[in-house]
Formats: structure tokens, C-alpha cells, sequence
């Protein structure tokens, strides 16, 4: 018996596990995930040491007083100060690396969206060349969704209601939300079934 | 009060000295600066204010003798009358003047309670210590004055004050003439006063009564013995029990102090609740609540009775259900991979999309090719067969193939797909990592290769970085919406390069927008536009491909076939209850 033969009975065993799930929630699914996140965790740690990490500390160790070497103290220290973090009195100092790293985050990412999904996306809707009635439609759809998340009302006869006038609008909004999620959950579907097939044709295959 | 009577008798004391020597004085002189004094030190003063005044006749003094006594007389109140007059006539003052206290049942006893040398004791305000002191600084300051009797009839007051007679430092205007013991004496115990008092004060104050003592004016009541038991120990004159010294603690935060106050057993040590009461129900109340819980079964109809009934048989008929479903979906899969396809297969017109994602990588051929392998092997039935029909495709076009992935997983998916590769290995940090690798790509754009030689921290050799100066095109692989919005976010306004998608059905309406917009050149979507892109750029499909798609096709027309029956079943089943 070969290895790819056991890798392959493994991988069988496994996946019949995490199939296991359409019975309940069992201790062989739960094991099946363990091992799944397990390995998932550990190979990752290995690739960023292997090829973040390492060539960091080969250049350093190449060029100590380089201007560059020098500079990757600034994150060393960094990262040193994030593991204080699992120290109870000494997590205060890991603060400031949380922060640098939850500050550029964001701002990356903020300036990102502006600029790379909003204003492109709202050019699209209101150019000349798309037809008038998919800016409009989407433009009151638009509106009405976020309608639908607006609790601002009065409290009347003990129960809160919405004014008048936004009842309808956020009738119109839960409607393009229902639609919506119907597409997302019917495309998940078509993936979920495209990946059932692809791995029953495989183990059959294989087995064979 | 003690001291203000005491300073008071020493200011009746002191008109009373003076009225005696004032007599002997005529009447200019008593509203002169100097006051009459013994000796012949005082005389000498006495003398010169009468050598500074000019000469007067006898006769001048004599009317204006009469004057002066004439307007006394009528406007001077009668105690200023006393001063000019003769003793005689102050004799019959005396008798004529009602005394300022004629009857000692008139005066308020908190009046004749407070007399000088009736300390009570016991108060703890006051001790006698106190006053002793304080009569002892007021000795000096009276210097033989002529006290009241009732001054003088303390008895409790010890006997160490000083006298004041004698005292060096007495003036002698102070002292008495008669040079009576009561002068040195500021209390005067047994002392008497002088017989050449003729002032109309000392009369006057030994005509008041005498003071009593708080035994004598206060009542005497019997006290219950709790009233006794708080009464302080200066007036029971016990001594306080030492209390004993707790130990100091050894253990416990308050470590090495002592008297720490023990903690309440009631805190310290949990009790257990007693019994509880047993609540006594009735048989009315009773059937008040069998009538209340039909009624309210009534009013909620049968669904209520059914769940409480039916709850356990349910929850194995839903588990049977999904057996049951993922048994006929299985049976479907396994039809469409392994029957002979039932379906028509005819050419598929492509879409849009995929035209010009099929175009972008016609027109990218020879230019390095940026690929993103944003996809970890869950995904890898999906997304790798059209992996590799890029990949063949690109090989063929001769493009050099740039590998790159956020997914650590996803850079082992790479190293599968060609040997033929430039890898960049993992690219972390999420979007900062993707925007460093945009602006690395602007820079080499921008012919500025000089400053882009690392990326994240590994060096880049010449090879890969003229390859990344050239790349002509970006196709990402990807079934996660932040991985294709970040590329299309961070990425893809950094160079002029386009961008094609290749993403999961799941992620099909997500990645829409973004072709609508132009942000995107082509997208392929799933596997039913994995197959049209093998058909354009292999003229058929796979088998494989065929077969999975024959497989969903087959799924979907079940799954639709379920939902439909599910939900005629639900309105039909609704009729019927309803009593339609």
C-alpha cells in the first residue's frame, strides 16, 4: 500500500466525516474540523516564517548595519511588543502595535473603498451610456435597503411603529433584500453542488 | 461668664476705690484724665494738671460749685449722683434705692446657677483644671478687687490660686485703703469684705443671693438604671478598662495590623436559607388555573398542543428528511458523472464576459502575466479546472506566469498548477500587503525599477522585477469577495494593466458590479463559463467538465423539484388546516 493510497483513504475517511453532518452534529465532524483548522493553522505559521520571517533575518544577518537590515528593527520591536500581549501586567505595551496595525487597516481599506468601489460604482450607475432606468432602479433600491435599517419611530399604543410614509419604503427595501439574498444563497448552492460533485468524482475515480 | 463677672466685679471694685477717694477731690477734677491715686507719686501728678489750669477765685468755684450740682442733680442719672455726694447722703441712697435684685425668688435660676466656682462636675467640658488655670491668669488682672459675696463663697475651687495681695506686680491705685485680706484674695473664701465698703456695689451684689450648687438647685430624681448604665466615667469616676490588644494579623492583606475588625460570621460563613414556605393552593385556585391554561390552549389553537405532543417524533422526521434529501441529491450527482449525458449539448453562445476575459488574455500574450491564486483547496473543485485552462492558455501564448497569494494554502495550489512560473510567494498583511505590491507595480509602470527591489521581505531578482515592469495583465482566481475587492481596491488603479476574475459561481452577483463598472476587463463565473471558456479556447470542453456540469444540472432540476413539492405540500396542508 503506497503512501498516495493512504493519503487517499485518509482524505476519504475524512470527508465522510465532515459529511457526517447532515445526521447532526457528532464527535466525528467535530474531530473531521479539529484537524482541518489544525493543519490549515500550522501550515500557514510555516509558509510566513518560512518566507516573511527567514528572509529578514538573512538579510540582517548578511548586513548588519545596512541601512536596511537597521530598519527592520522598527517592526522586530514591533512584533515583540504584540507578544507582551498574552502578559497580563505587561500587555499595556503591546497597545501601540495593535494600534499601528489596526490604523493603517483601516485607512488602507477606507481609502480603498472610496475610491475603488464607491466612486467607480456610482460614475457607472449615472454614465450616459447605461440605461436610465437601471441608474434609477438601482439608485431607489439603494435607498429603500438602507431604509429598511432605520429604527428611528415613535412608541404608539405600547408598540413602536415607523412613520407612515417609510412603512412603504421599507416594504420596498425588504423586497430587493429578500430578492438578493435568494441570488446569493442560489449561487452558494450551485457552488456547493459543483464541489460535492468534484469531490465524489474524485474519490470514485481514484478508488478505481 | 465667669471671667465677665469676674471682670465685672473688678470694674465695680474699681468705681468703688475710686468713689472713696473721688469725695475728698472737688468736682473739676472728676472728669479729669488721671484717676485719684494713693502715694505721693500720684500727687505730684495730680498737682500738675491743677498748676497748668489757671487761677480762679473762691468765689468763682463757689458758684460754679452750685452750677455743677445743680445740673448733676437734674440730669445726671442717680448712680453719677452718688460720686459728689457725701457718705451720709449715700447712706440714705442706699436705703432709698431698691436693691438692683430685690428678691432672690426673681432671679432665673440659670442666672443664680451661673456664679463662678460652681463648676459642675462631670460635664468633661470644663475641668477644674481649666478654671483653676483660668481664675489663676484673672488673679493678677484684678488686683484686689472687692468681690460680692457670692464671689466669695466658692467653696470648690482649690486653694493654690494665688493671692493677690502682695503680688509685685499690683498698682497701687488698685489696692483697697483698708487693705483688706479680700484684696488679695480673688475668691475670697471666708473672706470678708472690707469695713470701709461704703460702695453701693458691694451693697448692692451682697444683697444678691447666694449661689447654690447644682446639688442644691437641681431636684433630686431617681435615674433608671439605664440612664445610669451610660453615665461617662468622669462622673462615675471609674476607670476605663484597658481593652485588651488584639493580636496583629499574619495572614491576609492586612498583614502585621492589629484591632482589624473581624468579619462578620453572617458574611464569612454562608448560611443555608431556612425552609422555604409552602404555599398553600386551594382547590379554587385550582380550577381557576385548569380554566385559565384552556383558555389559553383555546385561543392558540392546535399548534400549540401538537408541538408539546409531537416534538421528539419531529426532530427525527427532520433528521430522516435530510437523509432522505442527500441520498436523492447523491443519486443525481452520480447520474450525471457516470450515466451517459441525458442532457442536450449543443455550443453555448458565450457571454460578454467571458469574450473579453477570453480577449484580455489574447491580448496579453508575450507580456508576463500577474496570476493571483486567491483560493485555498476547499475551493479547489471549482476554480482549478479553469486554473488550468488559463494556465494552458497562457503557456501557449507564451506569457511568462507571475504566481502569486494572499492564502498560504494558495501558494502550494500555484506550485501545482505550472513548473514554468515566477513565484512572489505569500503576500501578507491583507490590504496593506496588496497595496504595497500596487505601488511596486506603479513604480516599475512608472520605469522607476530602481526603488521597487523588495517586496514585503524577500529581494527581487532582475529577472522578476523586469517581469513585474512588464506585466500586461492581472488575472485573479478567487471564491472570497474581500480577495477580489481588494486586488480591484488596492491593485487595480496602480497601473494600467487589466484585471480578469475567474471566480466561484457563489461569488457571481458579488463580482457583477465590478464588470458593469469597467473595473473589471472579463470574469468568469463558475463552472457553466469555465466550460464556454474551454469551448473558445479549446473548441470543446472537457469531459470533466461536462460531466460536473451534467451533475449540476441534474442537482438543480432536484433540488427545484423538492422545493416545489415542498411548497405545494405547505399550501395545501395550510388549506386544509385553515378548513378551507
Amino acid at each position: 500500500m503506497d503512501g498516495e493510497l493512504i493519503g487517499l483513504l485518509i482524505g476519504l475517511v475524512l470527508t465522510l466525516f465532515i459529511y457526517s453532518y447532515v445526521i447532526g452534529d457528532n464527535p466525528l465532524y467535530r474531530l473531521a474540523v479539529h484537524m482541518l483548522v489544525g493543519v490549515s493553522a500550522a501550515y500557514a505559521a510555516v509558509v510566513v516564517i518560512r518566507q516573511v520571517v527567514m528572509p529578514a533575518v538573512d538579510q540582517i544577518r548578511q548586513n548588519p548595519t545596512d541601512q536596511a537590515s537597521l530598519l527592520w528593527l522598527v517592526p522586530f520591536i514591533f512584533v515583540l511588543l504584540l507578544l507582551l500581549k498574552r502578559v497580563p501586567t505587561l500587555a499595556w505595551l503591546g497597545n501601540n502595535s495593535v494600534a499601528f496595525l489596526v490604523g493603517v487597516g483601516a485607512a488602507t481599506a477606507l481609502l480603498g473603498a472610496l475610491t475603488g468601489t464607491l466612486w467607480p460604482q456610482v460614475m457607472a450607475a449615472s454614465s450616459p451610456n447605461a440605461p436610465q432606468y437601471q441608474g434609477i432602479l438601482i439608485a431607489v433600491l439603494t435607498v429603500a435597503t438602507l431604509f429598511v435599517f432605520q429604527f428611528t419611530g415613535r412608541v404608539k399604543d405600547g408598540q413602536w411603529k415607523r412613520p407612515f410614509w417609510q412603512q412603504g419604503v421599507a416594504q420596498i427595501g425588504r423586497a430587493a433584500l429578500m430578492i438578493a439574498f435568494g441570488a446569493l444563497f442560489a449561487a452558494l448552492f450551485n457552488t456547493s453542488l459543483i464541489l460535492l460533485s468534484s469531490r465524489f468524482s474524485y474519490f470514485v475515480t481514484q478508488l478505481q | 461668664v465667669q471671667e465677665s463677672d469676674v471682670q465685672g466685679s473688678d470694674v465695680q471694685g474699681s468705681f468703688v476705690e475710686e468713689t472713696a477717694e473721688k469725695e475728698a477731690l472737688p468736682e473739676s477734677d472728676l472728669f479729669a484724665a488721671d484717676w485719684p491715686e494713693e502715694g505721693g507719686e500720684d500727687e505730684a501728678s495730680e498737682e500738675e494738671p491743677s498748676a497748668i489750669e489757671p487761677e480762679t477765685t473762691a468765689s468763682d468755684w463757689g458758684e460754679i460749685d452750685s452750677i455743677l450740682s445743680h445740673a448733676l442733680q437734674e440730669e445726671m442719672p442717680d448712680w453719677l449722683d452718688e460720686f459728689g455726694q457725701p457718705m451720709a447722703d449715700k447712706a440714705e441712697l442706699r436705703e432709698e434705692e431698691t436693691p438692683l435684685i430685690s428678691d432672690e425668688e426673681s432671679l432665673p435660676d440659670w442666672i443664680a446657677q451661673m456664679k463662678p466656682g460652681t463648676v459642675h462636675t462631670g460635664s468633661g467640658i470644663s475641668s477644674l483644671a481649666d478654671a483653676t488655670e483660668t481664675l489663676g491668669d484673672l488673679s493678677s488682672d484684678l488686683g484686689g478687687a472687692d468681690l460680692p459675696d457670692w464671689l466669695q463663697d466658692a467653696d470648690d475651687l482649690p486653694g493654690d490660686i494665688l493671692p493677690l495681695e502682695g503680688s509685685p506686680d499690683l498698682p497701687e491705685w488698685l489696692k483697697s485703703d483698708s487693705g483688706a485680706t479680700t484684696d488679695g484674695d480673688l475668691m475670697g473664701r471666708d473672706s470678708q469684705p472690707p469695713l470701709d465698703a461704703s460702695s453701693e456695689w458691694t451693697a448692692v451684689l451682697q444683697e444678691l443671693p447666694k449661689a447654690m450648687s447644682a446639688k442644691e438647685s437641681l431636684s433630686s430624681v431617681e435615674l433608671p438604671e439605664w440612664i445610669q448604665a451610660l453615665k461617662p466615667r468622669e462622673l462615675s469616676g471609674e476607670e476605663a478598662e484597658p481593652e485588651p490588644e488584639k493580636p496583629a494579623l499574619e495572614v491576609g492583606p492586612l498583614t502585621g495590623i492589629r484591632d482589624v475588625v473581624d468579619i462578620e460570621p453572617a458574611i464569612a460563613h454562608p448560611h443555608e436559607n431556612g425552609k422555604r414556605r409552602s404555599f398553600v393552593i386551594t382547590n379554587e385556585q385550582k380550577s381557576q388555573a385548569t380554566l385559565l391554561k384552556q383558555l389559553a390552549l383555546a385561543e392558540r389553537g392546535a399548534v400549540g398542543a401538537v408541538a408539546d405532543d409531537i416534538a421528539a417524533p419531529q426532530a427525527a422526521l427532520s433528521a430522516w428528511t435530510r437523509i432522505i434529501l442527500v441520498v436523492l441529491l447523491l443519486a443525481a450527482i452520480a447520474a450525471g458523472l457516470f450515466l451517459p449525458n441525458l442532457l442536450p449539448h449543443a455550443p453555448i453562445t458565450p457571454s460578454p464576459r467571458v469574450e473579453q476575459a477570453y480577449s484580455a488574455v489574447e491580448d496579453a500574450a508575450g507580456l508576463p502575466v500577474l496570476l493571483a491564486i486567491e483560493y485555498t483547496p476547499a475551493l479547489a473543485g471549482e476554480l482549478d479546472i479553469l486554473a488550468e485552462t488559463l494556465t494552458n492558455q497562457l503557456t501557449a501564448n507564451g506569457s511568462p506566469i507571475i504566481t502569486v497569494s494572499q492564502y498560504a494554502a494558495g501558494t502550494a495550489v500555484a506550485q501545482t498548477l505550472t513548473d514554468n512560473q515566477i513565484s512572489l510567494g505569500l503576500i501578507p498583511g491583507d490590504t496593506i500587503g496588496l497595496r504595497q505590491l500596487g505601488d511596486c507595480l506603479a513604480k516599475e509602470a512608472a520605469d522607476d525599477s530602481s526603488v521597487c527591489n523588495t517586496i514585503v521581505s524577500r529581494d527581487l531578482d532582475s529577472s522578476t522585477q523586469q517581469a513585474l515592469a512588464d506585466v500586461g495583465l492581472i488575472i485573479v482566481l478567487t471564491g472570497e469577495r474581500n480577495s477580489l475587492v481588494g486586488w480591484l481596491e488596492q491593485v487595480g488603479r496602480s497601473n494600467g494593466a487589466p484585471i480578469v476574475a475567474g471566480v466561484a459561481q457563489s461569488l457571481g452577483p458579488t463580482a457583477a458590479p465590478y464588470f458593469a463598472s469597467s473595473q473589471l476587463q472579463g470574469m468568469i463565473v463558475g463552472m457553466p463559463d469555465t466550460a464556454v471558456y474551454q469551448q473558445m479556447a479549446q473548441s470543446q470542453p472537457t469531459d470533466s467538465v461536462i460531466k460536473q456540469l451534467s451533475a449540476q444540472t441534474l442537482a438543480q432540476l432536484l433540488a427545484a423539484a423538492v422545493l416545489l413539492a415542498g411548497g405545494l405540500g405547505y399550501g395545501v396542508s395550510g388549506l386544509f388546516k385553515r378548513g378551507v
